[in-house]
């Protein structure tokens, strides 16, 4: 498989290529060894920034042709990023009383649960919805793939109608949940 | 635009910065004086922060299972326009087991006298590895086509029934196993069936239904499907019985704590077995197909890079008329029986085509029980 290939099948939609990217795993982990990380770092760096990658690429942000070294920039952004947080956050727990810690730990964890259900939420409500709305929604809401393409790829007469079934799906969508519930939901 | 969606269509904009400084102003005067449209870009703005939420949520699921799927295959990226080497499936051909490897031995002297035109050496690494996608279109192809009459088959033992395939070499999976393309036909609209056990309703013949207007309520000890007003008896089975209905209620109670799970079987779940045809599966890179008639026996030549455990074609009859279909893995094609030449296979999608959403798999759904006295 080369790096082409794959690239032209993801491009299609065919998902289950990502599957190769996990091979440049060992030259992220090489990177984070070096870095005060260990491989479970190695492996969410990876995630992460195979995720970033896969959006581009659907979207057509991604111009690149070294798929290798794209990988391994966002890998490298992240984990500098994740590091200058640590410390900051270091610093600042210096200054606050253990209380106030232990505050913010709960607040944080509330707000992470409730991070979970407005997505678990949605998860639920387009598997509810069925296809062809799910993934209708997922590649033009998530992805951001253009109409165009939507029309091309899943075999709608123009833009027009893809949109239009887009739409009529997102309003179904929202028949499912009231203002009051989904404004709640973080 | 329809009418009803105007509103949606300028929040949908909105939401995806697509409005120009016009449409902005018109935007943002109606945000500002109706508070009911207010609510409604609110809500909107919500969901659409969920669906991006959520995609990224299922999409990192996705990517352990991808994740898992390269530990055990050790898969690599070549560079650009490299041959891939022979150690990968070296290493392929010793986790074979003993059986399996000696029915190989015995298959491939078959095919090396019935295709000397080939390189021996490229039929033999291509048969443990035909299901890796990195070298099934790589090597040498099958000879064997209908273009070469020259070419005879082996027998295949476990279905003498059958005429042979000329692309019977490609039935021998790397597990060492034979196997052939099912072929099903199933009528529409067909009778609705289930099976209710353990706390799983799997539902028959009705792959389109719609879940949001299903609904499961108790009266007793007694389940009952709901359907758009329908009622029908649910009792625990593990066979497949046809669902009866027994009366109408725009009532199924009231929700109570109880779930249990639905599966929406697709219609080749309930397919019943055919011989009104025969399927001839021959390896190659691009999908094509042609029906032929031999003897009164109506023949699918089918090419392309196919496992033949995971094809199955599928003859769907309507009172006035009958479609066949090939549905590979989650894949649908269509195949009209007019084609009498070689013709490109056509795909269906599931976004386009409801035919084949009628073949897909769908997802598992958790409900709730509701309870009516």
């Amino acid at each position: 498989m080369t790096e082409t290939q794959i690239i032209d099948e993801l491009k299609k939609g065919n998902e289950n290529y990502l599957k190769y990217l996990y091979s440049f795993l060992p030259d992220v982990r090489r990177f984070t060894r070096q870095n005060n990380g260990d491989e479970e770092d190695a492996k969410d760096l990876l995630q992460d920034a195979i995720i970033s990658f896969y959006e581009n690429l659907r979207t057509g942000k991604y111009l690149q042709n070294n798929l290798k070294g794209y990988l391994l920039t966002i890998c490298r952004n992240k984990w500098f990023d994740k590091l200058d947080k640590l410390k900051r956050q270091a610093n600042k727990i210096k200054d606050i009383i253990s209380i106030n810690e232990e505050a913010e730990e709960d607040r944080q964890f509330e707000f992470r649960m409730q991070q979970r259900s407005l997505s678990e939420y949605l998860q639920d409500a387009l598997n509810k919805l069925g296809e062809p709305c799910k993934t209708l929604i997922e590649a033009t809401v998530y992805l951001k793939i253009r109409m165009e393409q939507v029309a091309q790829d899943y075999g709608y007469a123009d833009a027009h109608s893809a949109r239009q079934q887009k739409l009529r799906c997102l309003k179904r969508l929202k028949g499912y949940t009231s203002y009051e519930h989904i404004i709640n939901l973080i | 635009m329809e009418e009803d969606l105007k509103d949606i269509d300028l929040i949908d904009r909105y939401l995806s910065n697509e409005l120009d400084e016009q449409q902005q102003q018109v935007f943002k005067n109606r945000y500002l004086n109706d508070p009911e449209f207010k609510k409604e870009v609110e809500a909107y703005q919500k969901i659409y922060e969920g669906i991006e939420k959520a995609g990224r949520d299922s999409l990192k699921q996705r990517l352990e299972g991808y994740y898992n799927e390269y530990i055990d295959e050790d898969l690599s990226i070549e560079e650009d326009h490299k041959i891939i080497p022979i150690s990968k499936w070296r290493s392929n051909m010793l986790v074979i087991s003993g059986i399996a490897a000696s029915v190989l031995l015995v298959a491939f002297g078959i095919w090396y006298f019935t295709l000397k035109e080939t390189a021996p050496s490229q039929q033999v690494a291509q048969a443990p590895n035909h299901t890796k996608i990195d070298s099934g279109s790589k090597q040498g192809q099958y000879a064997g086509t209908k273009n070469n009459p020259s070419t005879t088959a082996p027998v295949k033992k476990s279905n003498p029934t059958l005429p042979v395939s000329k692309g019977d070499q490609y039935g021998l999976t790397d597990r060492g196993k034979v196997n052939t393309v099912q072929v099903l036909s199933v009528l529409r609209p067909g009778l609705w069936a289930y099976t209710f056990k353990d706390g799983l309703l799997s539902i028959y013949n009705n792959p389109s239904l719609g879940m949001i207007r299903l609904h499961v309520f108790k009266t007793d000890d007694q389940y009952n499907l709901w359907y758009d007003g329908d009622v029908y008896r649910l009792r625990p089975t593990a066979s497949i019985q046809t669902l009866i209905k027994t009366g109408q209620s725009e009532d199924f109670g009231t929700k109570t704590t109880e779930t249990i799970k639905v599966q929406v079987e697709p219609l080749q779940a309930s397919a019943n077995t055919s011989n009104n045809l025969t399927v001839r599966l021959q390896k190659g890179d691009e999908g094509k197909y042609f029906f032929q008639t031999e003897k009164n026996k109506l023949i699918l030549e089918l090419q392309g890079n196919f496992v033949p455990a995971d094809c199955k074609v599928i003859d769907v009859k309507t009172p006035d008329s009958h479609n066949w279909y090939l549905v590979y893995k989650s894949t649908v094609y269509a195949l009209d029986e007019k084609n009498i030449d070689p013709t490109r296979l056509k795909e269906l999608s599931g976004l386009s085509s409801e035919a084949a959403r009628l073949f897909m798999k769908r997802e598992l759904v958790t409900v709730p029980v509701y309870a009516r006295k």
